[in-house]
Parts: C-alpha cells; sequence; structure tokens
C-alpha cells in the first residue's frame, strides 16, 4: 500500500473543506471497500478525509413520512432501526444478506451505494482495464462467469450493491453536498452505466459526498421482497438479485417496481418484468411472463447465461411472494 | 510533429475546393488544355482509400468498438458519440469461436461506408464535408459545421434495428447529430491516428484474431481497402 496523508473531519463543512482543499483525497468512511482497493493499488491517493462517526450524518429520522438515512448510519444500524423494521420490512430482511455481522458493523450505507466494481480484473493490479484507464476489458473474452448481462459496453462490471436495488424499487433520493452545493436526485439516476462513463459507477464528482438518502412514504398497501443467489451460501456478493416493491390489491399488482442487482454496471431497472406484472393477477404464468420479459435484451457471455436462469427463477419467486 | 503542421498536412478538401477544381478544369478546357483528370475530379471526389469493414459473424456485441471510437474523439477534442452503432439483431448467426453464448442473438456494425460518391458531400452549405487529404475518407469538420442536418437526410443508408447500446428501437443514418455541440459526426477512419482506427485496433475479436485464438482470415471490424461496391456489400 502507498503511503497517503490522513484527515479526520471534525464536522461535514470541515470534511468538504478537506476536500476541496486537498486534490484527489479519498473519503473514508467504514473502509470495508476502500482498504482492499488501498492494498491492492487500484486506488492510490495522496489523502484520505475520513467522515466515520460524523454525528451530522449518522442518524435515521422519519420527517412527515420520508425516511432520511444519514451517509455514514451503519449497515447493522439501519437494520436494526425500529422505524425501518416497521415501515420498510425490505430493507430489514435485506440487511443480514449483506455480507457478514463483522463488516455490516463497520460498513455504511453511502459506502454500500459507492463501491466500487468486484471485477476480478479491476481489482488486480495486473491488469490495465479499461475501467482503470487501459486498453480492453479483459473479461470480454477472458474469465467473466460473475459479470454482467445487460448494460455492458466496452466493460462488463457488475455493481455488487444489494442496498442499491432495493432503494431502487423504494423510490428513493440521495442528497450528494459538493463545492457547488447540495443536490438532490432520484437513486436510480446516481448511477451511470459505461456508455455514459466507463470509468466511474455514479455522478459523484470530485469533492463531493453523499450526505443522505431519502425514501419516501410507501403505499398503505405496498409490499416489497428481495432475493438474492450467491455461490456461496455463508455470505457471498449477490451473483443476482431482485427487489420487487408492489402496490398488491386482491393479489392484483397495482404499480410495481423491479430493480435487479449483480446483473449490470449499474442496479438495472426491468421496466419489461414491470409492464408485464402490472395490473395484472399475478399467477405462476404471469410471474413466468414477467421473468421472461426481463431477460428479453440480455446479451450472456461466454460464462455467465446461468445468471439469465437464475434472474428469472428469482423473479418468479418474488413475484409469487408478494401476490400471497 | 507540430501540431500546426500536422493539422496542415491533414487538412482535407472540401466540395467548394472542388467546385474550384472544376472552374479551373472548365477553364483550362477553354484554353484548350488537357485537364481530363482534374475534370474528373471535379465531378466526383476521389474514392476513399480504406472504409472500415464489418463482419456480424465475428461480432460479440461487446461495444468497445463505441467506446474506443468515443475515447479517442473525445481526447482530439471532437464529439463523444461513437461514429460507429452496433445494433441487435435476432436473425444472424455468431460464430461459435467466438460467441460463447447462444440464444438467436447477433450484432450488425454500422459504420459509414465511405461511398464513391458521396451524397452527403455535395449538399453540405458550410462545406463542413471534406475529403481527409492522406486516406480520402469523408468527414465532417466541427468546426465549420452548422448542425443544419442536411448531410443526416442526404445520406441514403439508413439503419433500423435495437441499438444494443440503449437497447431501443432507433432508427438512424450514418451520420449522427451531436445536441450538446450542434454538430453532425460520421466515421473518419480516425484521421490522424498513427495506430489507425481505433475500433480496428481495440475490438477484443480482433486481438484474439490476430494472437492466433480464434482462426479467422480476416478481422470482426477490417480496415480494408475501399471498392466501388463498398456500400453495396458493407451492411
Amino acid at each position: 500500500m502507498e503511503s497517503f496523508a490522513y484527515s479526520k473531519a471534525a464536522n461535514l463543512q470541515q470534511a468538504l473543506d478537506l476536500l476541496k482543499s486537498t486534490e484527489g483525497a479519498q473519503v473514508v468512511a467504514g473502509g470495508s471497500d476502500l482498504l482492499s482497493l488501498l492494498k491492492n493499488e487500484v486506488l492510490t491517493p495522496e489523502a484520505l478525509v475520513d467522515i466515520k462517526g460524523l454525528a451530522d450524518l449518522n442518524y435515521i429520522k422519519d420527517e412527515g413520512g420520508v425516511l432520511r438515512i444519514g451517509a455514514t448510519t451503519t449497515l447493522t444500524a439501519l437494520g436494526n432501526d425500529a422505524a425501518v423494521r416497521e415501515r420498510f420490512p425490505i430493507i430489514a430482511q435485506t440487511i443480514p444478506l449483506i455480507a457478514s455481522p463483522q463488516i455490516r458493523n463497520q460498513a455504511t450505507v453511502a459506502g454500500n451505494l459507492c463501491q466500487r466494481p468486484r471485477c476480478w480484473y479491476f481489482r488486480s493490479e495486473l491488469y490495465d482495464c479499461f475501467r482503470k484507464g487501459g486498453p480492453t476489458c479483459f473479461a470480454i473474452t477472458g474469465r467473466n462467469s460473475e459479470h454482467a448481462i445487460f448494460g455492458g459496453a466496452g466493460c462488463f462490471i457488475v455493481h455488487a450493491s444489494d442496498l442499491a436495488p432495493v432503494l431502487i424499487a423504494l423510490n428513493a433520493e440521495i442528497a450528494l453536498q459538493g463545492p457547488s452545493g447540495k443536490r438532490v436526485l432520484p437513486l436510480e439516476e446516481f448511477f451511470v452505466l459505461p456508455r455514459m462513463n466507463p470509468h466511474a459507477e455514479n455522478l459523484l464528482q470530485p469533492g463531493e459526498l453523499v450526505v443522505e438518502i431519502r425514501i419516501p412514504a410507501p403505499a398503505a398497501d405496498a409490499k416489497g421482497i428481495f432475493v438474492k443467489t450467491r455461490l456461496r451460501g455463508s455470505w457471498d456478493f449477490a451473483a443476482t438479485s431482485v427487489a420487487m416493491v408492489a402496490q398488491v390489491q386482491n393479489g392484483t399488482f397495482q404499480d410495481v417496481r423491479v430493480c435487479l442487482g449483480a446483473v449490470a454496471p449499474a442496479p438495472w431497472r426491468s421496466k419489461e418484468a414491470e409492464a408485464a406484472l402490472k395490473g395484472q393477477a399475478v399467477t405462476a404464468d404471469v410471474a413466468a411472463a414477467a421473468a421472461k420479459a426481463a431477460v428479453r435484451y440480455a446479451r450472456p457471455m461466454s460464462e455467465n447465461g446461468y445468471k439469465i436462469r437464475q434472474i428469472q427463477a428469482i423473479i418468479k419467486r418474488a413475484a409469487l411472494a408478494l401476490a400471497k | 510533429m507540430a501540431d500546426e503542421e500536422k493539422d496542415q498536412e491533414q487538412e482535407g478538401v472540401s466540395r467548394r475546393n472542388f467546385v474550384v477544381a472544376g472552374l479551373l478544369a472548365g477553364g483550362a478546357l477553354a484554353t484548350g488544355l488537357s485537364s481530363l483528370p482534374l475534370l474528373a475530379m471535379a465531378e466526383t471526389p476521389r474514392q476513399s482509400e480504406g472504409v472500415i469493414w464489418p463482419d456480424p459473424s465475428l461480432c460479440i456485441g461487446c461495444l468497445m468498438c463505441e467506446q474506443a471510437c468515443s475515447e479517442w474523439h473525445e481526447a482530439e477534442g471532437l464529439s463523444p458519440l461513437p461514429r460507429i452503432r452496433i445494433f441487435r439483431t435476432e436473425t444472424g448467426t455468431v460464430n461459435p469461436q467466438v460467441a460463447g453464448f447462444s440464444g438467436g442473438i447477433s450484432f450488425q456494425q454500422s459504420p459509414c461506408k465511405q461511398c464513391a460518391g458521396p451524397d452527403c458531400y455535395p449538399v453540405c452549405p458550410a462545406d463542413a464535408l471534406k475529403l481527409d487529404a492522406k486516406t480520402g475518407a469523408r468527414y465532417i469538420d466541427e468546426k465549420v459545421c452548422t448542425g443544419c442536418g442536411k448531410c443526416e437526410t442526404a445520406c441514403p443508408y439508413p439503419i433500423t434495428g435495437i441499438l444494443q447500446a440503449t437497447l431501443e428501437e432507433t432508427k438512424m443514418k450514418r451520420i449522427w447529430y451531436d445536441k450538446e455541440r450542434n454538430v453532425y459526426t460520421k466515421c473518419d477512419l480516425c484521421r490522424g491516428r498513427d495506430e489507425g482506427p481505433a475500433c480496428v485496433q481495440r475490438c477484443p475479436v480482433n486481438v484474439e484474431i490476430r494472437a492466433g485464438r480464434v482462426k479467422s482470415d480476416h478481422l470482426c471490424l477490417d480496415l480494408k481497402p475501399s471498392t466501388p461496391n463498398a456500400m453495396k456489400e458493407i451492411l
């Protein structure tokens, strides 16, 4: 690991000032992703600005029905929060499926959303891959069993966050703060595909911080479910995942949002599956049709065709579970 | 080579230059001088020496060509829109040696055909359509382009289908509009790039073919000498 300067911010404003005044500084909070990137020298920042434990970023508030989650809230705190467990059971159900208890105690909500790809070529200092500014994506003609089946363009990473598809299915927003002020955007629009920028996974600008996640009040009859497959049963990143949030009345899906995880370089909203489910009394046939629609435009690689079958299986499972 | 010198060397020939050449030729004829070659040049722009020649049976739809194209042109200060687009089809077959997937999808590459008699060329009111002095590639000078779109309208080769990058049903020509910059752009064979077209160099299937890991007597995207029939033979 290369050496770096370390600064501990005392509050949000100081963190922003430090980021502004130190070119190339990297933010660290839980560090569960960042440290491995530093050790593998995928990132070699000259300075780290530590925002762990900042009181002004560590909170969960219910304001007028909108749940506001501070960026440095740990995954454990999020999963244990009473309001979250009562009003957003899909989040409480998802948290135990993320990493391990030790990591969840350390890892933050914003860190989970901003984590870098798990692609073995990206993570290895031996490969000068396209995402790191190199000439090509080695997964295209190399080993690609854990890579994208949607949205790849010269780079075929998957976005590994489990929380992101869930929050997108809940129609969450993300608040960012930087040198030019604060901006709030739908979380779905925060993530970018390689065709927009092959070197970044989101719109975060230099000097900018994620400060908050906002989840609007769900409809009274809304139900949600998160289903994840993984290669290792104990704990692992997703091989595929689906988050589904629907308003269900007498078994009929009045409104539904479906977001897939670990199948594309960004969380992948499946409008095709949503269209197949919306307004339908969900039976096994309807769920199968939605699953088939979801993979209509999948582009498998040489080793990841299994993701097409897995995604279909978990979409069916999720839809039928919500219809009950 | 200094940038200015390089620019001059690569400076293209515009429609107006040809008109001037035509007038000179006419004047020469009037004075009884032999000017047939010059006259011929005035009527029809010289053929591009090269053209990007795609083979859909080798394309795996990875879009590295689009990315490489964008990246290089953007670094040159030009529109970042890719000049080659990949369409998804369900009618072709990809060579199993390179595909690694099944499911009846294949991909069609759609570069500019560098037409022998380019319809886009004479219609530009701003003389932004030029011929590269070295290769004859037809290109749009973005500093001159006014974004009127006549070149796009004139292009006789539409392509319709699902664009792999966006998965949207799309109908487009071989010339594209960059609304951010209000300019049109098209394949210029990466004029001035020492290694030749970026898409040909960086196509991962081409890399495999060159390394001998995929057996093929031609490339997925090849820079081939253009022929008068290229526009008929290229998809």
